[in-house]
């Protein structure tokens, strides 16, 4: 036992001897492999680089790390929603408005892209294909400019056919996927019995996995569909897709295959039919959903251009028309300002229509007719487009009426009031309305009191107004002035008896005069007649005492002097159709008895009287008469003037021109 | 939820179609369209509590001329032995199939029906065999699609027996 005991301590010695060192060192290692605070820290400080380095040789990291961060992720959100909702909180924000604005610019490729087909030859006839097949163009539009697209993925368990997970796209209809997974499995099962037994049956168990693999369905091909299937020990990968997949395809499945069967190999081989476990390969199934279209134009389409530029080109011209438009409204309230009256109170704009208000005297040309014969409503005629740049239904009138106080509509109402003759000019000056012209009398009596209603007028002058007359058509004679005032005619000077009868009745039956005064009209004929009675008076026939009769009477010169004078008379006076009378007047010498002197007296007017008679006078026209009265006798007469007083006169009585009618 | 994969075995024209379509839908249709290949259906099924979906591949029937293919077998957690009440050779097809299944080392649960038993005055069996197999342990139902007699039954019993091993395999 010693000897053993010595042998141990012997082969400890050399031990010693030979390995000391290293025992230490290995003691020392020891201690630091059983301190788990040492190892920690070694962990701890190669952990970043080795996971650094394990992320850039392949995914195995990331993906075993996946389940962990996932419950974790879950297990805080479970703990405390707050803290996981604070930590997303900045990231949301930016998150969010990222996600709309790649799908803003997601939806503008595809507004692009249908806009490209729409438009195009190509366009058209994918259009008559939709039509034709009973499909909506966006489908014929994808199933023409996709090259393929994974839609579905279907993991197998490939012993039972039991689906272990699903993935599809969104937009996929979801079929039952259990169903199809299982009638997959027959499918293949049917297929690879039916064509592949008698090559399994000379392989040995295992080549029977690679077998499987390489004589197994691994394409089904339904008119535009295909499954594309992928074998592995416990499960298979089944994808449905949509045009022409590429080889890269098979080798996304494969990898993904690889990697599931890496990860959950147990999981698969212990499959009782509960795949809730299988949650955790969404992801992985996921990244099988690949897709590829044809290339997209990113450029703008040209029918985007042609409506971007028809657009703007819209937007000038309608700026132009509208400019335009404004300066014409402009002009035109420029012109129904500066038109006479009319008065702008207000302008306003009113939905497309522009208001104009104001006051317009009923005289002024109507604003309508402004417009109209203005040329702002006429067409413009811009290459083969005509159109109205101001039509008569944009502008709408609002005029109260009000009369205008300026000269000219003053003068335009005065006309219009007084109804003027074309003869007559009507101005207003100052306040002053001038009426200067020829205008009939009646019109020219009404003209005060009409222009009493009228306003604006202070004064009325018709100082050049005048009646119109027709004086020339009386023929007045030189010596005769006419004068017509106020529907009255003076005449004055002197004419013959002739054109003085028929004056007043030819100037009565003329317009406009109401009036004859002939006051101041001589007659040259009744003139004539007093110089003719004149010339008669003073003729006397003397007689000698007591003597009645005159010797030789027939060729006394006085007497038959006197008989021309008196025919002369008689003759004037029947022209005038003036009756006279003539009295032949007798007289005597004071000397005597009244009764004798009255009887010498008479007897001497009557003897005359027959004289004149039997010399061819109208004998009712004489009348004989004793001027003979029993007046007191004037004592101082002597033989010269007692020889005065035996005669006979002649006295003549010319009834008045009234009497003549 | 746990879903399991069931098979139902027997002869041609023994019903086993109908009794899915009575188990699946409600429904039963005199018609008889053979199966080809295999018909896949699934229904839901609560026992205890616990929710199981069975996935039915209903099998082409078993004659002269065409076996049931084994790859349809694979990985299935129960099978249907279905017989025809009035045609004992159906009888005998199934006890073949279950061989067969025994053989492929599946020692699965599963239950015999004999269908038709709305026929069953015109029942052709070996009456001693069934009573042998009862004695033995089988689970024998008799059923009809027709006037849905232990259909619901048979797949209940299937869904409780897979329980059962579930509970054991834990």
């Amino acid at each position: 036992m010693s000897n053993y005991d010595n042998k141990e301590t012997d082969i400890d010695l050399l031990r010693n001897l030979l390995l000391g060192e290293e025992k230490n060192k290995i003691e020392v290692l020891e201690q630091h492999f059983d301190d788990p605070e040492k190892r920690i820290q070694d962990v701890s400080s190669v952990l970043p680089q080795a996971v650094k380095l394990s992320i850039c040789q392949d995914d195995k990291l990331n993906n075993e790390l996946i389940p962990v961060v996932e419950d974790a992720i879950k297990a805080s959100v479970k703990r405390d929603i707050h803290v996981f909702a604070d930590a997303l909180y900045p990231v949301m924000g930016p998150a969010i408005r990222k996600s709309i604005s790649e799908t803003f610019k997601h939806m503008i490729q595809s507004m692009n892209k249908v806009l490209e087909h729409s438009f195009s030859w190509r366009g058209i006839k994918w259009r008559f294909e939709a039509w034709k097949m009973g499909k909506s163009f966006a489908e014929v539009v994808l199933l023409h400019s996709l090259i393929y697209q994974v839609e579905q993925v279907f993991l197998i368990h490939k012993e039972t056919g039991l689906l272990l997970h699903h993935t599809s796209l969104a937009e996929i209809v979801q079929q039952d996927t259990d169903l199809i997974s299982s009638m997959l499995t027959a499918i293949q099962d049917f297929v690879h019995d039916s064509f592949n037994d008698s090559l399994n049956e000379k392989d040995d168990k295992t080549k029977k996995t690679k077998n499987d693999s390489e004589h197994s369905l691994n394409q089904i091909s339904l008119g535009e569909f295909s499954i594309w299937i992928e074998q592995g020990p416990d499960a298979v990968i089944a994808v449905v897709v949509k045009g022409t997949a590429p080889k890269k395809l098979r080798q996304k499945l494969i990898l993904t295959l690889e990697n599931i069967h890496h990860q959950h190999a147990k999981a698969m081989q212990n499959f009782s039919g509960d795949d809730t476990e299988f949650s955790i390969v969404d992801e992985q199934l996921q990244g099988c959903l690949l897709s590829q279209f044809q290339p997209e134009n990113n450029k703008i389409s040209w029918a985007i251009w042609g409506i971007l530029f028809g657009g703007i080109l819209g937007v000038i011209f309608w700026l132009f028309i509208y400019f335009q438009e404004v300066q014409h409204w402009q002009k035109y309230v420029q012109i129904i300002q500066s038109e006479p009256g009319l008065v702008i109170t207000d302008i306003s704009e009113d939905t497309g229509q522009y208001v104009i208000q104001g006051l317009r005297d009923p005289l002024a040309r109507e604003p309508e007719k402004i417009l109209t014969e203005s040329s702002l409503t006429q067409p413009v005629i811009l290459g083969p487009l005509t159109f109205n740049i101001l039509t008569q239904e944009q502008i709408v009138h609002r005029f109260e009426p009000y009369q205008s106080l300026t000269e000219g509509f003053i003068e335009k109402r005065a006309v219009q009031l007084l109804k003027a003759p074309d003869t007559v000019e009507i101005s207003v000056k100052n306040g002053v309305l001038r009426v200067s012209g020829q205008s009939s009398l009646r019109w020219k009596r009404q003209l005060k009191s009409q222009t009493a209603y009228l306003p604006g007028l202070n004064q009325l002058d018709i100082g050049q107004l005048e009646v119109a007359v027709d004086l020339p058509r009386l023929n007045a004679p030189e010596e005769v002035r006419l004068h017509y005032d106020d529907g009255l005619l003076n005449v004055s000077g002197s004419a013959p008896d002739s054109w003085i009868q028929s004056i007043e009745t030819n100037a009565l039956s003329m317009t406009n005069v109401e009036k004859v005064n002939l006051d101041k009209l001589v007659n040259l004929d009744k003139v004539h007649l007093k110089q003719l009675e004149r010339d008669l008076e003073t003729e006397s026939i003397f007689y000698e005492v007591g003597k009645t009769l005159i010797a030789n009477i027939s060729s006394d010169e006085t007497i038959i002097r006197i008989i021309s004078k008196i025919k002369s008379l008689i003759k004037q006076s029947e022209q005038l159709s003036i009756p006279i009378k003539i009295i032949v007047q007798g007289f005597s010498d004071p000397v005597g008895p009244y009764n004798v002197r009255l009887n010498i007296s008479y007897l001497r007017a009557e003897n005359i009287r027959q004289f004149l008679i039997d010399n061819d006078i109208d004998g009712s026209l004489l009348d004989a008469q004793s001027m003979i009265n029993n007046n007191k006798i004037y004592a101082d007469l002597n033989e010269y003037n007692m020889s005065l007083k035996r005669r006979v006169s002649f006295s003549v009585d010319i009834q008045n021109d009234e009497k003549r009618n | 939820m746990i879903r399991k994969k069931v098979c139902l075995l027997g002869s041609f024209s023994v019903g086993k179609t109908s009794l899915v379509q009575r188990f699946v839908k409600g429904v039963f249709n005199e018609k008889y369209l053979t199966t080809l290949g295999v018909k896949i259906d699934k229904k839901k099924i609560t026992i205890n509590e616990i929710e199981m979906e069975f996935v039915i591949w209903d099998l082409a029937g078993e004659d002269d001329f065409m076996t049931v293919r084994q790859s349809y077998l694979r990985g299935t957690s129960a099978y249907l032995l279905v017989v025809d009440g009035t045609r004992n050779e159906t009888l005998e097809t199934a006890l073949l199939l279950h061989q067969r299944m025994q053989k492929e080392n599946k020692f699965l649960p599963f239950v015999l029906l004999i269908n038709k038993s709305d026929l069953k005055a015109q029942w052709d069996l070996n009456v001693q065999k069934i009573k042998e197999l009862k004695e033995s342990g089988w689970n024998i139902l008799e059923t009809s699609a027709k006037d849905n007699e232990g259909v619901e039954e048979s797949f209940q019993i299937l869904a409780m027996a897979l329980l059962e091993n579930r509970v054991q395999n834990e």
